[in-house]
């Protein structure tokens, strides 16, 4: 399965959209771009998951890892636009409560954080 | 008077070489075109050993190194290095260690001094497949010496693969017991029927599990989970959590403390921080026919009832190992006592609907073939089998994850 990861910084975030099916064969692609940003100092993200077909956990992973990594930098990770399905694992899993997700990337890049995570 | 009694030999040396070419062209058995990599800084040397092979007919590539550094590069595709042990950038056994270890498939044969021999005989020990001695080999020796030497590396090679194939079956089988115990009770007012299919990814297990503890007359637990990640890591610690859950539950552990520390295990044995479970388990008291259900971050079971089947309505909270957070319990009535409860790991729900399609099966599509005329017709112990079938039919081959699934029975079970 094709899976696609092209970055862009918008503002303070650089938007990370994703294109294609997320699951164990494809999830390492998305966690090299991410271990790069991150080497670079990016660590605040976000998800374009409009183009987002299918997640599997293993795909869960490597978010909660990205979460994991840029709460230590002090930074963010938020999910935009996921498809009906994808949703449904995020809430199923019952991530959609750590991984902040929003309707749409603009909504995504302009969110203000909450003063407690 | 060097050069001219050279330059003869070295333009008839090809003509020797495609002389050989054809008559082992023209053999039963033409052999192999063997790739030499000569590691050798003296010239002299080195035009010698190509004198030798050329004597001999044989028929190698050879090309040459003349240091350790200049080696590395030039390794890909060489079936024998042939190293001087006197080399200027590595004397001795740390440049034949270093050669060794980046080596790969390709022998190593080692070339010594004449008043060295022994250190060949260490060489050889040290893993290279053969020696030579300057100045006690002709192109006949020489040219066999490569010859076995890759055979003997090949040989080598091929144990070593079936050995490590032998001992990932082996440490998968045990690690399969592990994950699919056999169930702990001894009620026959219910029967329980187990199912694990490994992912088409790979040979080795994921980290799903299942478990059934007895605990009174009338009770009954059940687990269903999966670790994400589909290494031994992850198989190994579905077998600690499962064995943490039946430990816990047979030590009576007040039921809304057992998810909390299961939990605990997790996340002070996993590997890395962002590895999560999902688990789903069940309480069933045999009296009331009445379920406790927890649903951590996973798909909930299905109850099959009244010729009908649809998921359990239990509420979800999130996976084990993130934020910690005491799991929903959500009580559900399963009616009569002819029932079934079908519970199973994700990997059956992750298929496509049909082949090349993007949607995926999910907890409506399993629901959908559960409602198929033609379920209804096969036996309880053989459902769990049908539904991979039928999954793996929908997704136009093997599903891509593992499999486990429990099917909890009463009297006629649907």
């Amino acid at each position: 399965m094709s899976l696609t990861v092209q970055t862009e910084q918008r503002a303070d975030v650089v938007v990370v959209s994703v294109a294609g099916e997320l699951d164990m064969a494809t999830a390492p692609r998305l966690q090299d771009q991410i271990t790069d940003l991150l080497e670079k100092g990016r660590t605040r993200l976000v998800f374009d998951l409009a183009e987002v077909s299918f997640c599997d956990s293993t795909g869960l992973s490597v978010f909660v890892r990205a979460k994991n990594s840029t709460d230590e930098a002090g930074g963010v990770v938020r999910l935009a636009a996921p498809q009906r399905g994808v949703l449904r694992i995020l809430e199923v899993s019952g991530l959609v409560e750590v991984l902040r997700t929003y309707p749409t990337v603009d909504e995504a890049v302009t969110a203000q954080e909450p003063a407690l995570d | 008077m060097t050069g001219p009694s050279v330059a003869p030999w070295a333009t008839s040396a090809p003509g020797a070489n495609s002389g050989a070419g054809l008559a082992g062209g023209l053999g039963p058995a033409a052999p192999e075109r063997l790739r030499v990599l000569l590691v050798e800084d003296d010239e002299g040397d080195a035009f010698l050993v190509r004198e030798l092979l050329a004597e001999a007919s044989a028929p190698f590539d050879l090309a040459v190194a003349t240091s350790l550094r200049e080696a590395r590069q030039r390794l890909a595709g060489v079936h024998c290095v042939l190293l001087d042990l006197g080399l200027p950038d590595a004397q001795g056994f740390d440049g034949l260690r270093q050669l060794l270890a980046v080596a790969g498939s390709a022998a190593v044969c080692v070339l010594t001094g004449r008043f060295d021999e022994p250190l060949g005989v260490a060489a050889v020990a040290e893993g290279a497949q053969d020696y030579l001695v300057k100045g006690q080999v002709d192109g006949t020796l020489l040219s066999r010496s490569l010859r076995y030497a890759v055979e003997r590396k090949r040989a080598d090679e091929n144990a070593r693969k079936l050995r490590e194939v032998e001992l990932r079956q082996a440490e998968s089988a045990r690690l399969e017991r592990g994950l699919l115990p056999q169930p702990l009770m001894d009620t026959e007012l219910v029967r329980v029927h187990t199912f694990y299919r490994t992912g088409r990814a790979q040979g080795l297990l994921g980290g799903d599990f299942f478990d059934v503890v007895q605990t009174a007359p009338d009770r009954l637990h059940l687990i269903v989970g999966d670790v994400c990640g589909h290494s031994v890591d992850e198989a190994a610690l579905g077998v600690e959590l499962r064995v943490a859950w039946r430990a816990l539950v047979l030590g009576r552990v007040p039921e809304e403390q057992v998810l909390p520390a299961v939990e605990q295990v997790l996340m002070s044995e996993r590997r890395s921080r962002e590895v999560f479970a999902t688990v789903a388990t069940v309480t069933v008291d045999l009296v009331t026919n009445r379920a406790l259900v927890r649903l951590a971050g996973h798909p909930p079971p299905v109850l099959l009832v009244g010729g009908r089947a649809a998921p359990v309505a239990a509420r979800g909270g999130i996976v084990l190992g993130v934020r910690p957070t005491p799991t929903p319990v959500t009580e559900v009535e399963l009616g009569t006592d002819d029932w079934s409860l079908l519970m199973y790991t994700d990997g059956l729900i992750e298929g496509r609907v049909a082949p090349g399609a993007r949607e995926r099966l999910d907890v409506p599509g399993l629901c959908g073939l559960l409602a198929e005329p033609e379920s209804h017709q096969v036996p309880l112990p053989a459902l769990p089998g049908w539904l991979v079938g039928r999954a793996e039919q929908g997704n136009g081959g093997p599903l891509a994850d593992d499999v486990a699934m429990l099917v909890l029975t009463r009297g006629g079970g649907r």
